[in-house]
């Protein structure tokens, strides 16, 4: 099964170099959309099929957590599980995220087969 | 406070540069490189991003645009003459912000700090080699024959 992924960065090269990681690691993934914040992938999530999205923390305009939060309160999308990838390695983070349901946090700098197994291990839960 | 940035930051310049482009980073004196006569003057970009928290401050990278090229290749998966000066831009920009996440992570694992959005932009040889700011740690690196200076400016 391939999965439909989305990539919420505010970096294009960020973007570029997340989605070729991804396909290199050998994980599943079917297509690939991206977006630059958090507003536009919550635009994104309503027109598109998307099974796993894979955000930044720290982004204008609309930031990964908030992103998270409101697709929490939207019964329609709250199954989409998301995971952080970030700089921010901080307990405090980590644990804001997890409260707001986040499966999955990733701290960049990160070796492709490390994304491999988390983004395994996330979609393989979430289907249980 | 100061030897802790000190450790800290060899330690996540090292693994950022392996991780991320494949460079090996080691700690130098902050002389000069010698460049040959043949070659063109060399031009530079300073990478800035602001932190604030329970220490705030600003982390700078300057570097040769020649070492920001080497690393956008290997991030990026590209070849020499595919990359462009704002994919090197970004490129520095993603470096300070991973660099500067990781150091804060290495100094307080429990807080959290707001980051400022990194910004990249060209300088002068002169603007490279310029005093470091009051409260400062500065760190020099030989990345593969080039050189990258870090500065750490804490405020108190």
């Amino acid at each position: 099964m391939a999965y439909n992924v989305l990539i919420v960065d505010d970096s294009q090269t960020m973007r570029k170099v997340i989605r070729k990681t991804v396909t290199l690691s050998g994980f599943a993934m079917g297509d690939c959309w991206e977006a630059g914040d958090g507003q536009e992938a919550l635009e994104v999530v309503k027109t598109h099929n998307i099974d796993l999205i894979l955000s930044d923390l720290n982004m204008p305009r609309m930031n990964g957590l908030e992103m998270v939060k409101k697709l929490g309160e939207d019964e329609g999308y709250r199954h989409i599980p998301v995971v952080l990838i970030t700089t921010d390695g901080s307990q405090e983070r980590l644990e804001e995220a997890q409260a707001l349901g986040v499966k999955g946090y990733l701290q960049k700098p990160f070796h492709p087969e490390a994304i491999r197994d988390l983004l395994t291990r996330v979609m393989e839960s979430s289907h249980v | 406070m100061f030897e802790n940035v000190h450790q800290a930051t060899r330690a996540v310049i090292s693994k950022v540069f392996e991780t991320m482009f494949y460079l090996w980073a080691e700690p130098c004196d902050g002389g000069q490189e010698q460049s040959q006569a043949s070659e063109p003057p060399p031009s530079f970009l300073r990478g800035e991003i602001g932190f604030e928290g329970k220490f705030s401050g600003a982390l700078r990278l300057s570097l040769s645009t020649g070492l920001a090229r080497k690393m956008a290749i290997n991030f990026m998966g590209l070849e020499k003459d595919e990359v462009s000066e704002s994919q090197m831009m970004d490129v520095v920009s993603e470096t300070c912000n991973t660099t500067c996440g990781n150091l804060l992570s290495h100094l307080d694992k429990k807080s959290a700090y707001a980051l400022t959005p990194p910004r990249t932009q060209p300088i002068s040889a002169e603007q490279l080699h310029e005093e470091s700011q009051p409260g400062s740690v500065l760190l020099h690196f030989d990345v593969e024959g080039e050189r990258l200076r870090v500065e750490i400016q804490l405020e108190s």
